[in-house]
């Protein structure tokens, strides 16, 4: 009882994050208007309030993939001391977000109801 | 905060051990600078050179996979875009040009020897020459030459140009040849089939043409500092 216990905690939270990566960043680059890698590792630590650590291998495949299928755009600028890309969402990546928005929030609503059964009998 | 050595060394370490492509040093340099400066801040009494070498074997790791992704983001990136581009010559008003090549195929079957058609194919690489001298086709030669260090997009699009390109132009030269020299039959369905397939050849090459001379003119536009 103790091993199925252990089990369902250690199915850990990243793995349900895994899929919301994507609106997530979305999300954040349409609020921001353009970041660079680092800096959405930790506006996405932020947001979730530290739920969420994403890493190097798990954010750098998703931006070039999001690049590569025309929804984002990079500028590269030198801040000084080296050179820094930075990441914004092109018209394509706009809609894309929008989308994206309103589908997390049908999920959320869907969570809802899966959690708090309650709501959908009163309903 | 970290100095400029520091960083050097963060930017030689990239370098020489994750990666010698400038594209993908800019974006490991400063996200690794990023992390040892957070690092830095979250235990300020140690020392950099310590910190940097516990974290080196880590990021070496990470980061091979990330660069790997990466090439098949940008194979898959340009290969979606030939597709479009290629898919543009059966729609208006490219596809009258499509029509053309195949009306000119039938004709050229009807009214000559194939084999005189193919024999003249032995052109097919100047022809493909030709496609290129025009002035937005220039920034080919000019990437080529004032490249000052190694791109991982140049060498995508390097690759895919050369496996896009020789098939057909082997393919035809060396059936060309062949006919000119006589000396080995060719069974008259190679030609026929070489025929008809010149149309889809010379699409599939002005297809990726557009693409190929669009991603040097992207790449020129966004690392302006990776060329003289």
């Amino acid at each position: 009882m103790h091993k199925k216990i252990m089990y369902y905690c250690v199915m850990n939270k990243s793995s349900l994050y895994k899929g919301l990566l994507e609106p997530i960043i979305l999300k954040l680059l349409k609020d921001e208007q353009r970041m660079y890698g680092y800096q959405i590792t930790q506006a996405v630590k932020t947001l979730t309030a530290g739920e969420l650590n994403i890493t190097e291998g798990a954010l750098y495949p998703l931006l070039h993939r999001l690049e590569a299928n025309g929804l984002l755009t990079v500028e590269i600028e030198n801040i000084g001391n080296r050179m820094r890309k930075y990441y914004s969402l092109t018209k394509t990546g706009k809609k894309e977000t929008n989308f994206a928005i309103e589908a997390l929030k049908n999920f959320a609503q869907t969570l809802q109801l899966i959690t708090n059964p309650t709501l959908a009998s009163n309903d | 905060m970290i100095n400029k050595t520091q960083i050097e060394t963060i930017q030689l370490f990239c370098k020489n051990e994750i990666s010698p492509y400038y594209d993908v040093q800019i974006e490991v340099t400063d996200h690794l600078v990023n992390d040892m400066e957070m690092a830095m801040q979250e235990n300020p009494d140690t020392d950099f050179s310590i910190l940097f070498e516990q974290r080196k074997k880590h990021w070496k790791a990470e980061w091979k996979e990330i660069i790997a992704a990466q090439s098949k983001s940008l194979l898959k990136n340009y290969t979606t875009k030939l597709n479009h581009a290629f898919i543009e010559y059966f729609t208006l008003p490219k596809i009258a040009l499509t029509l053309l090549l195949v009306a000119l195929v039938v004709y050229i079957d009807k009214s000559f020897k194939t084999e005189s058609f193919i024999k003249a194919s032995i052109h097919l690489p100047n022809i493909i020459n030709a496609f290129f001298l025009y002035k937005k086709a220039n920034i080919i030669y000019y990437n080529r030459r004032d490249k000052r260090f190694k791109l991982l997009t140049y060498n995508v699009i390097y690759w895919l140009n050369l496996v896009i390109f020789l098939p057909a132009i082997l393919f035809y030269f060396t059936l060309s040849m062949l006919l000119i020299d006589g000396s080995i039959s060719i069974h008259p369905s190679i030609y026929q089939t070489a025929l008809y397939l010149f149309p889809l050849a010379i699409i599939t090459l002005l297809a990726w043409k557009k693409v190929y001379i669009n991603a040097h003119i992207d790449l020129r536009a966004k690392y302006q500092q990776a060329f003289a």
